[in-house]
């Protein structure tokens, strides 16, 4: 990237040990594994893609309503629908490496053993530049969440995978909990080399008419521009009181969203629910940090500096 | 190939109460659209990000240069499109999904094509794809009542006499279209049928059609975030050879049209 005299602006950054050539990501869950999305733009031209969750077995999902909109965002259980590790091995992972651009692999399981197990699988075949944990899905019974609303089950996951792997490892962390930071920090003792903020909100809404929950699971994750201030507040939290690198993400659709996390602290951002509303959102966010680099100075001088005003 | 586009408004206006058609230019990639394709649509206005999400519609009309989009007020989202005006720009993306399939028709064959309420303008982009290709299109619309029955004209001006239906018997028959589809069935030579409409009107042409030996096309819908094919709101359990007791399919990829023998009617 080169600024308007023609010289090079850096937007490279480093989270733990994996470094980014650009701080955007596209958030796991809303990219697919990238192919839907290579006819729109060049997926080369993002930081990294955080794929859908995989598992070690294919998971069925939920069943349907899986989706209702709510005032400025929507709900989802989905329930982590995915074809499994060997079909992502297999059909995913060559495509996504055509690409210059870094693969976040999104790992779940039922137990920790299964998280191991995962990034064994994909190690085995250099399957990833980095793995984020997702111990925050608050629409599956086991696993998901009840890893992440304890720090020291958080814990317990991260250690397992980091005995798997040299590659960075990246705890989601849920929002669901009274101290965030508390789980964040678990996480740093335990070797992850950064944290991902946030995943969705264990939400609900109610058919009045019908009077029953709309979404056939009962409770679903609230995403999207309306949980952008909860987000950034968590991400300020944890920058203020764990030494760790954060990527930041919950409802930004524009790079000033984008910005505002950046400022409270992160290091990387991810878009999620923007890409099904405008399906350019990540190529929009990076070209308006790339311009506000030019205006404002180097990316790494940025992070965390509403911290110091 | 789906792309975004910033279309400005040719015309737009309420067709029948509550119902609007919404003309646009047919420009790039919009050329190519198969009927059973769909657009998806920002519904909001100015900066506000409410309503969030895009709405799917199919496509109604293809002209050379122009093509449009029918739907009904049905909440938020299409109550605030039905005071977009002429002139002013839409933001869709499109075409999505896959459409029917009917090119394999030889030519002379006859076809049903089966409507309800809104499912049935979609079916107009078929028709006249399929007299191009020499097919032979019978028509079966359905409706609540005579107000809401809309793209009859329009089969009309090609010559083509739908048969409709109306639930308070308004115009036509009085019952549901399945029916009118039933009775044709005791006669000769339908070759396929082509089905849009609200699930239960579906569920019934596929099992008449599974009855009575024909095969069956059905444009399902399932509410949708992306449209895309990367949040799986929409699936639906299909058949297939490695699949006897079906698996999940995207109405927005691998859809929205399927073979209506092989859809899971019953929901897990
Ligand atoms: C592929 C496809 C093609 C379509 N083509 C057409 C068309 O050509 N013409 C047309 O008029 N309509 C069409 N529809 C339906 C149309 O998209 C919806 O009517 C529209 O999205 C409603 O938006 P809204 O904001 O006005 O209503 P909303 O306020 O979103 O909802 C209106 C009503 O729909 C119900 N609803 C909303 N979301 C869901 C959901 N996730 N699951 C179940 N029910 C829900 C609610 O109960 C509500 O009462 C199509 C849908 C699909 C999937
Ligand atoms: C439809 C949908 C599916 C998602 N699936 C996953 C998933 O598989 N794994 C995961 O860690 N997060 C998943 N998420 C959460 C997002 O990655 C993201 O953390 C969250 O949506 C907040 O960001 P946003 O408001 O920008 O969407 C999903 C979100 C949505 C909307």
């Amino acid at each position: 990237m080169h600024d308007a005299a023609g010289n090079a602006v850096d937007l490279s950054v480093q989270l733990g040990g994996l470094t980014l050539k650009n701080p955007v990501l596209v958030a796991s869950g809303t990219f697919g594994y990238g192919r839907e999305f290579a006819g729109f733009f060049d997926l080369g031209l993002l930081g990294g893609v955080m794929v859908k969750g995989i598992s070690l077995e294919p998971w069925e999902g939920n069943p349907l309503p899986r989706m209702v909109e709510t005032p400025a965002g929507m709900l989802n259980a989905i329930g982590l629908q995915n074809p499994g590790v060997e079909h992502y091995l297999k059909h995913d992972l060559p495509f996504l490496r055509s690409y210059d651009t870094r693969i976040i692999v999104n790992v779940i399981g039922r137990t920790v053993e299964e998280y191991a197990r995962v990034v064994a699988r994909i190690e085995a075949e250099d399957g990833a530049d980095a793995y984020e944990l997702n111990i925050s899905c608050p629409n599956v019974k086991e696993g998901g969440i009840a890893f992440g609303s304890d720090p020291a089950m958080a814990a317990q996951v991260v250690a397992a995978v980091r005995a798997e792997t040299e590659r960075p490892v990246i705890p989601k962390l849920s929002p669901n909990v009274t101290s965030v930071a508390a789980v964040a920090a678990a996480c740093r003792e335990a070797g992850a080399d950064a944290v991902s903020l946030v995943n969705t909100f264990l939400a609900m809404a109610i058919d009045v008419d019908a009077e029953r929950p709309i979404l056939a699971n009962g409770f679903g994750g609230l995403s999207g521009p309306a949980i952008r201030p909860i987000a950034v507040r968590m991400v300020w939290e944890v920058y203020r009181e764990v030494d760790l690198p954060i990527i930041g993400m919950g409802g930004i659709m524009t790079a000033r969203d984008a910005l505002e996390f950046i400022l409270a602290g992160a290091s990387a951002v991810a878009v999620g629910t923007a890409n099904f509303v405008n399906p350019y959102a990540a190529v929009e966010v990076l070209r308006g940090i790339e311009d506000a680099v030019r205006r404002r100075g180097p990316l790494a001088e940025m992070i965390g500096r509403a911290h110091r005003r | 190939m789906a792309e975004r586009y910033r279309l400005e408004i040719l015309d737009h206006r309420e067709v029948a109460p509550g119902h609007w058609e919404m003309l646009l230019p047919r420009v790039g990639g919009l050329r190519d659209a198969e009927p059973g394709q769909f657009v998806s649509v920002l519904c909001r206005t100015g900066e506000s990000w409410d309503p969030l999400l895009r709405r799917p519609f199919s496509i109604y009309r293809a002209e050379e240069d122009a093509f449009s989009f029918l739907y009904r007020v049905a909440g938020r989202g299409t109550r605030q499109l039905s005071r977009a005006r002429a002139g002013e720009t839409l933001d869709l993306v499109g075409p999505l999904g896959r459409g029917f399939w009917y090119r394999d028709l030889v030519p002379g064959s006859r076809v049903a094509l089966v409507g309800g309420g809104v499912g049935v303008p979609p079916l107009f982009f078929l028709s006249q794809r399929l007299l191009e290709a020499g097919a032979v299109p019978e028509i079966y619309a359905g409706f609540a009542s005579a107000r809401q029955a809309v793209a009859l004209d329009r089969w009309q001006r090609l010559g083509l006499a739908p048969q409709v239906a109306t639930d308070d018997g308004t115009l036509g028959y009085r019952g549901v279209v399945t029916e009118l589809l039933e009775r044709r069935l005791a006669g000769e030579g339908l070759q396929r049928i082509y089905a849009c409409g609200p699930r239960p009107m579906l569920r019934e042409v596929a099992r008449l059609a599974g009855a009575w030996g024909i095969p069956c096309q059905v444009a399902m819908e399932e509410w949708m975030a992306c449209g895309a094919g990367v949040c799986l709101s929409c699936v639906i359990k299909v058949e297939d050879d490695a699949s006897p007791g079906g698996r999940w399919m995207r109405v927005c990829r691998e859809g929205p049209v399927f073979d209506g023998a092989k859809v899971v009617w019953n929901r897990a």
